[in-house]
């Protein structure tokens, strides 16, 4: 049995416009001591997908269907306070947006220190120190200095890491880490990225890690998914998404990094904008942006299924197996040459 | 977008050409009091997040600026559009001394320069709905009818890569990347001379950020705008910028036109940043060997002695790089980089870095206009 299993998850939202419909068929499985990568479209459900399974969205407008399996319980109709005592104690999530979860009233040390003691039995000095501790294990200098102050006195990227210490407090099962180095410099990265991999190396931990940074994914993943308007379009392990890449979308977002090497004026992008949720294009979503579409892409959706190539790769792309090969080994020769 | 909006008239009297300087930033310091007590607070130290900081920017330039976490780019940042008061220094604006201007006498000039802010989630009014955010700067500075304001906002939202459809929606009804466009398309709406941009792609995937940065690129080209543009991605950062400055604590490190830092960076701690940059590639990435940063990290609220950086430097030297501050050395045309055990090479690995040459000893050049 996997630690976490989705199934078939689907997310919507109802807005005076009507209904957004954020997640629609999300389905991975998690294993103890994996680290899964998503990544995708910004607005293509990723958060939601990670908020849906922690039980977070706001309930008064959401609509969720599916499953969600953690341990083998289903945590979309577990009651509120199961969720609360798993959240607090077997997974934890880093957010996206540091400032919704920390209080600003409140200083740091306080916040800190709460969380220490309700998960651990120790006094007040006891859990001080191990506050102190951690803020020293994310980078945070002087702490003693600094516990005082509110998290507006704070920097972007010392925000995020307090977010961190905070979800490591209880060496939890799952990681759940919502773009967690954004607002970090390259070498803080580093720092944070191997404090993740100590907690799996220690605790057998799994990590489910959402990032844009295609480099992060590239060092940090086992496998990877790839989300485009509420869809999964492409998963596979790390090195094969990266070597032979399978999805037009994935192609487009490989295409657009910045390199060091090309003194381009203009970046490539994606032609088009991201495709409204509330009226989704019919059959590929990505249709109407697709460099290779073909009259099927436009009525037809292509399920998510395993590529010819490899069975543990999956796809969803009308594409002939011999374009999506000679794309991707296109798409290799830049990145390899970029790199070298 | 390829013209510039018809809502907003030309503040231009007297046009700052291309390659005047537009801004420039003297010597300028931020401290933060630490404070204990409730009823007599008592001051018990600072927090030097910015200490001395000399640079200018040229009308149509972009300057990167980077540097670790909490090093004080952001609060050099809101000092530059003066949300922050400066403890000394100064600070002028396309010819004007701003720095100590009342907040009445600032107010024309917040349609001159923008921000976008690092915190996309927490600079968004809550309680309003996007188009009206989007839209409150151009009715604060009256420009426009409330239809050619609302036509703006639509076409604003567009070029950012968002939906009419989201013209009527509240922010936390947004994802993260999609919030980082609102604050991108708030400060484009009045059509600024200079935009200090804060992490502005931070939050958004390759393809978005890319349009983002395109569009960017383009503004500048077509009206040019001016940028400062503070990011912790040094290939953005590369690709953006003409000029990068590399902050460490509070200081200036090392500034240098984007090819000459890239190529050949001079202070060891711009080297480490550029060793830590992770590759989109599974295979290249784990063959890369970054250089470490050794020591805890230093505290702005006592920093280190002299330079900054030594407690940490593979190439510290006893008895000099902690006695003695390093200015900011020449090391070429427009650049300049604050270290005695400068870089000879580049690129270098970890055990070529700790072998450090001899020592800087001409004359330190102080001024960085170049
Ligand atoms: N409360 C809400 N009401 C309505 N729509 C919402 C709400 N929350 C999210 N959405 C929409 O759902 C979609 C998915 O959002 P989500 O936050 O999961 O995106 P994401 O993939 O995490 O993007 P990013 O990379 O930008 O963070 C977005 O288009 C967003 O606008
Ligand atoms: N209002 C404040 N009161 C006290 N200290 C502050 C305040 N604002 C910032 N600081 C401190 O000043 C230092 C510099 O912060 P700043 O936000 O400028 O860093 P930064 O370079 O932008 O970092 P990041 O990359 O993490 O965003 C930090 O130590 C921070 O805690
Ligand atoms: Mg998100
Ligand atoms: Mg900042």
């Amino acid at each position: 049995m996997s630690l976490l299993e989705v199934k078939d998850l689907h997310t919507s939202f109802r807005t005076d416009d009507g209904i957004v419909r954020a997640v629609e068929g999300v389905s991975f499985e998690v294993e103890k001591g994996q680290t899964l990568g998503i990544v995708g479209e910004s607005g293509s459900g990723k958060s939601v997908t990670c908020l849906t399974i922690m039980g977070l969205n706001p309930s008064r407008n959401t609509i969720s269907t599916g499953e969600a399996l953690w341990k083998g319980k289903n945590l979309l109709t577990a009651k509120p306070r199961e969720l609360r005592e798993i959240r607090g104690s077997e997974i934890s999530m880093i957010f996206q947006d540091p400032m919704t979860s920390l209080n600003p009233v409140h200083t740091i040390g306080r916040q800190l220190i709460e969380a220490i003691q309700l998960h651990r039995d120790l006094t007040k000095r006891a859990a001080h120190a191990r506050a102190r501790e951690l803020l020293k294990a994310v980078g945070i200098p002087k702490a003693d200095a600094r516990m005082d102050d509110y998290p507006h006195q704070f920097s972007g990227g010392m925000r995020q890491r307090v977010m961190i210490a905070m979800a490591l407090i209880n060496d939890p099962d799952l990681l759940i880490a919502d773009e967690p180095t954004t607002a970090l410099d390259v070498t803080t990265q580093a720092q944070i990225l191997t404090l993740m991999k100590r907690l799996q190396e220690e605790f057998g931990s799994a990590v489910l890690i959402i990032t844009h940074d295609l480099g992060v994914v590239a060092e940090t993943a086992d496998d990877v998914l790839v989300m485009y308007a509420a869809n999964v379009v492409e998963q596979a392990s790390v090195d094969d998404l990266f070597n032979r890449p399978q999805h037009p979308y994935t192609w487009g977002l490989m295409g657009s990094l910045p390199r060091l090497e090309a003194d381009l004026e203009r970046l490539t992008q994606i032609p088009g904008q991201p495709p409204s949720l509330l009226r989704p294009p019919a059959g590929c979503r990505f249709h109407p942006r697709c460099p290779h579409v073909m009259e099927v892409c436009k009525t037809t959706v292509p399920p998510l299924a395993p590529s010819e190539r490899d069975p543990a790769h999956l796809q969803a792309c009308h594409l002939d197996q011999e374009t999506k090969d000679r794309e991707a080994a296109k798409l290799l020769e830049i990145t390899m040459a970029g790199a070298g | 977008m390829n013209e510039q909006p018809t809502t907003a008239v030309s503040t231009n009297d007297r046009p700052a050409a291309a390659g005047d300087d537009l801004l420039v930033v003297d010597n300028v310091q931020k401290y933060f009091p630490i404070t204990r007590g409730i009823i007599f607070q008592k001051q018990i130290g600072a927090v030097q997040a910015v200490d001395g900081v000399t640079f200018s920017v040229k009308q149509g330039e972009t300057l990167g600026i980077v540097g670790e976490s909490g090093c004080g780019k952001s609060t050099l940042a809101r000092c530059i559009v003066r949300l922050l008061d400066i403890t000394a220094g100064s600070i002028q604006f396309d010819g004007r001394d701003i720095s100590r201007l009342s907040r009445m006498a600032m107010r024309p000039m917040r349609r001159e320069m923008t921000m976008i802010f690092q915190d996309p989630y927490a600079s968004l009014n809550p309680r309003k709905r996007v188009g009206s955010i989007v839209g409150e700067p151009l009715e604060v500075h009256g420009l426009g009818s409330a239809d050619e304001i609302k036509r703006r906002v639509q076409e604003l939202l567009e070029v950012v890569g968002l939906n009419p459809e989201h013209y009527n929606r509240f922010p936390h009804e947004f994802s993260g990347g999609q919030r980082q466009r609102i604050g991108v398309a708030r400060a484009l709406a009045v059509n600024p001379k200079l935009i200090v941009c804060d992490e502005p792609v931070s939050a958004l995937d390759v393809s978005v950020q890319a349009q983002i940065l395109n569009l960017l690129k383009d503004l500048q080209d077509d009206f040019g705008l001016t940028y400062i543009f503070i990011a912790h991605d040094l290939n953005v950062v590369r690709h953006i910028s003409d000029r990068v400055l590399v902050m460490y604590l509070g200081k200036v490190a090392e500034v240098a036109s984007r090819d000459v830092l890239y190529k050949e960076p001079k202070h060891p701690y711009t080297g480490a940043l550029l060793s830590a940059v992770p590759i989109p590639n599974p295979e290249l990435g784990r063959k890369r060997e970054p250089i470490v940063l050794e020591g805890d990290v230093p505290s702005p609220v006592n920093p280190p002695s002299a330079c900054r950086f030594h407690p940490r430097c593979p190439r510290f030297v006893e008895g000099h790089c902690d006695v003695e501050e390093p200015q900011l050395y020449s090391f070429g045309p427009g650049h300049v980089a604050a270290c005695h055990y400068p870089l000879e090479r580049w690129p270098m690995t970890p055990e070529e870095m700790r072998r450090r040459g001899t020592a800087r000893t001409e004359t330190p050049e102080q001024a960085l206009q170049t």
